[in-house]
């Protein structure tokens, strides 16, 4: 059972659950938390530690590793928490899911669920580099009578020579969260603009990892890789940033991309900060100032 | 080699003379003031952590003062800490500086110890012998201003002119820090118990006793926490950092007091499974040991968005309503104003002495252990013990 898109209700009840410090994502994850927890037996919180890129380990960022914590220390009642730990300095995978299991009933089945899990992951890998969107994972499983609809698909518009091509960079939770995000790549859209999304693959993460600029934590790596591949490949003429308001690990990043694209590439840039009090008016206003920046400067 | 630091509470005392019996010379950095606050909040990104700023604006300020080489203390983990050194000296870099920066960090091993034979004009034997001399000197001066600044801490909340206390703190370092033989530094050290006791008390016994956590510069560093204990101190309230720049040092220096670390990890298990950096585990175990120990209350101190120091806030918070003592969070940064910071500290306190006369102010709370939905999570899987 998933919970429902987020909406303005998730958010705010996240936020009055949450310490006012904490990002945007993780209020409206709590949110989420709030409005299913009494309707499920468990509730699957993951604590994802950290990944191995060639032969080096990269972490996830304390908010998400404290997850399962955080979780436990806001709701005074919970339902069964599973928590597989994926840290793979000290468990193997299999391991870590078959801890995570609550009785020993359970423990024959994880093995043949971990490999069904990892097939569905990797085929969903894929299409969401083909559709330049990870959505497709909620729109429910493919059934002979059910193709799963899909949303936020929007062709590429016709490849002018003249279409200004924004690049965005921001992590995948927020981007494509339209609740979030305020549904920034449409805005970008309505600018009259092409965004650019990229979903690096392993070898360019890896590329990256190699980089002297790399970063210890994963989806900041995904994202240098990302905005690596949007100015040497995709030649994109400025890079929209998207983040949240106290992404700790944002600030490394965002500086990071921003001082290359602007010293090693000349490419302008923008960062915009999203929190629950962003205003639709104020974000349209920014893009469509950033996008005729563009405009100007490619004439 | 011209060498400086980034300044953090009192620590430079005793990195001054390990450096300066290496061989090097030493650019002592300036005390914080609000300008290199701001210098440092003007050049480091919008989000980043206030410890980060003031560091930065620190450095701005040696290299100005002529340092060539800038040392610092890195790490790779979850927490931006780990990544100070690398961003600013790319900022610094950017800014025009030129200057070489020292990690100090287990993969640059060779380096450093190439850098203090070099100092010792390429022989390994003098290398050895200052370095081990250099390391005997730098713990005697922190240990003898770790004492100062205990007695320091006894004395004040009882003190009958708390500014008196303070005037002999600071003439204390100042002996500490010019102090050149091992026997002068111990005479410094020893004599502190005798000249804080010197001072004229108020005849009280039992001060206010508060616990301070929290991220480890916010502790440490009095310019970033409003003097924090001093303060207090003078409120007639006994602080006890579960840090001090002598144990900073050791923790993370030399990785002492592995015990400790074992301790507060076991403790804080039922709440909070996975150090993330930012002293969270620590934190949530020096709570609840302080709630065992009998303190009045806990501060907790973090940066502005610092990332451990947010995320932990529900479970300290949840920990000290289960245990029954008094908590409060304090997040600070460049903007954090005096006043606000007083004001909170003074209603804290006026708590504490409420809940003192009055136990069933304390009694009445919930003292009922960790909740029900700690008791149903599933065992902890691994832990984090390998990674230490």
């Amino acid at each position: 059972m998933l919970s429902e898109p987020t909406s303005r209700p998730t958010v705010e009840q996240g936020v009055r659950l949450s310490p006012s410090e904490l990002c945007l994502p993780v209020k409206a994850f709590l949110g989420h938390v709030a409005e299913i927890k009494d309707k499920v037996d468990a509730l699957f919180v993951p604590r994802i530690v950290c990944n191995g890129v060639a032969g080096d380990w990269f972490f996830g960022c304390p908010k998400t590793i404290a997850l399962p914590d955080l979780t436990r220390a806001v709701f005074d009642s919970l339902p069964l928490v599973i928590e597989p730990v994926l840290d793979r300095q000290i468990l193997t995978e299999e391991e870590s899911f078959r801890n995570a299991m609550p009785d020993s009933d359970h423990r024959g089945d994880f093995r043949r669920a971990l490999r069904a899990a990892k097939t569905a992951a990797s085929a969903a890998a894929r299409r969401t580099a083909t559709d330049g969107s990870p959505l497709h994972v909620f729109s429910g499983p493919e059934t002979e009578d059910r193709k799963p609809q899909t949303i936020d698909r929007h062709p590429s518009p016709v490849s002018r020579r003249s279409a200004v091509r924004v690049g965005v960079v921001g992590h995948a939770y927020l981007l494509f969260d339209s609740g979030l995000s305020l549904g920034v790549l449409d805005k970008v859209r309505d600018a009259g603009a092409e965004p650019v999304v990229l979903f690096p693959t392993d070898a360019e993460v890896t590329r990256e990892s190699r980089q002297e600029t790399a970063l210890n934590w994963y989806y900041e790596l995904e994202l240098l890789a990302a905005a690596r591949q949007l100015l040497e490949k995709e030649r994109v003429d400025g890079l929209l940033l998207v983040a949240s308001f106290a992404c700790g690990t944002g600030a490394v990043t965002n500086d990071l991309i921003q001082r290359s694209a602007v010293h090693r590439y000349g490419v302008p840039t923008v960062l915009v900060l999203l929190d629950e009090h962003t205003g639709e008016a104020g974000l349209v206003t920014r893009v469509e100032s950033f996008v005729d920046v563009l405009r100007l400067r490619k004439r | 080699m011209k060498a400086a630091f980034p300044y953090m509470g009192t620590a430079p005392i005793a990195l001054d003379a390990l450096l300066r019996t290496l061989g090097a010379q030493v650019v002592m950095p300036p005390k914080p003031t609000r300008a290199t606050v701001e210098l440092g909040a003007r050049l480091a990104p919008e989000m980043m952590c206030v410890p980060f700023k003031m560091t930065l604006g620190n450095m701005v300020r040696c290299l100005e003062a002529g340092a060539d080489t800038l040392i610092y203390v890195s790490g790779s983990w979850s927490c931006r800490f780990g990544y100070y050194g690398r961003l600013q000296a790319q900022i610094l870099r950017d800014q025009g500086f030129e200057f070489q920066m020292l990690e100090l960090r287990h993969n640059q091993v060779p380096a450093i110890v190439n850098r203090i034979r070099t100092l010792n004009r390429g022989r390994m034997s003098s290398a050895v012998l200052n370095g081990l001399r250099a390391l005997r000197k730098g713990w005697l001066k922190s240990t003898a201003v770790d004492e100062v600044e205990t007695r320091f801490r006894q004395t004040i909340p009882r003190a009958v002119d708390p500014g008196a206390c303070r005037q002999l703190l600071d003439a204390m370092l100042e002996e500490v820090r010019a102090a050149d033989d091992s026997s002068t530094i111990r005479r410094v050290g020893g004599s502190a118990r005798k000249r804080f006791a010197a001072l004229a008390t108020d005849g009280r016994t039992r001060a206010l006793r508060v616990k301070l956590v929290g991220e480890s510069y916010c502790v440490v560093e009095p310019f970033i926490n409003f003097d924090i204990i001093a303060r207090m101190g003078e409120m007639g309230v006994f602080v006890d950092p579960f840090l001090t720049a002598h144990r900073w040092l050791g923790f993370h220096g030399f990785r002492l007091g592995k015990d400790e670390v074992r301790r507060m990890r076991a403790l804080s298990a039922p709440y909070w499974r996975y150090c993330v950096g930012g002293e969270d585990q620590n934190s949530v175990g020096q709570l609840l040991l302080a709630a065992e120990d009998g303190f009045d209350g806990v501060i907790h101190v973090h940066p502005f968005g610092c990332m451990p120091g947010t995320v932990v806030q529900p479970t300290m918070a949840r920990a000290a309503r289960d245990t029954g003592i008094a908590y409060l969070p304090l997040s600070l940064d460049e903007h954090s104003s005096e006043t606000g910071v007083v004001t909170r500290l003074e209603a804290f306190v006026s708590l504490l002495e409420k809940r003192r006369r009055d136990p069933q102010t304390r009694d009445r709370t919930n003292h009922r252990g960790p909740s029900a939905a700690w008791a149903a999570v599933t065992k902890p899987n691994g832990t984090a013990d390998e990674r230490r």
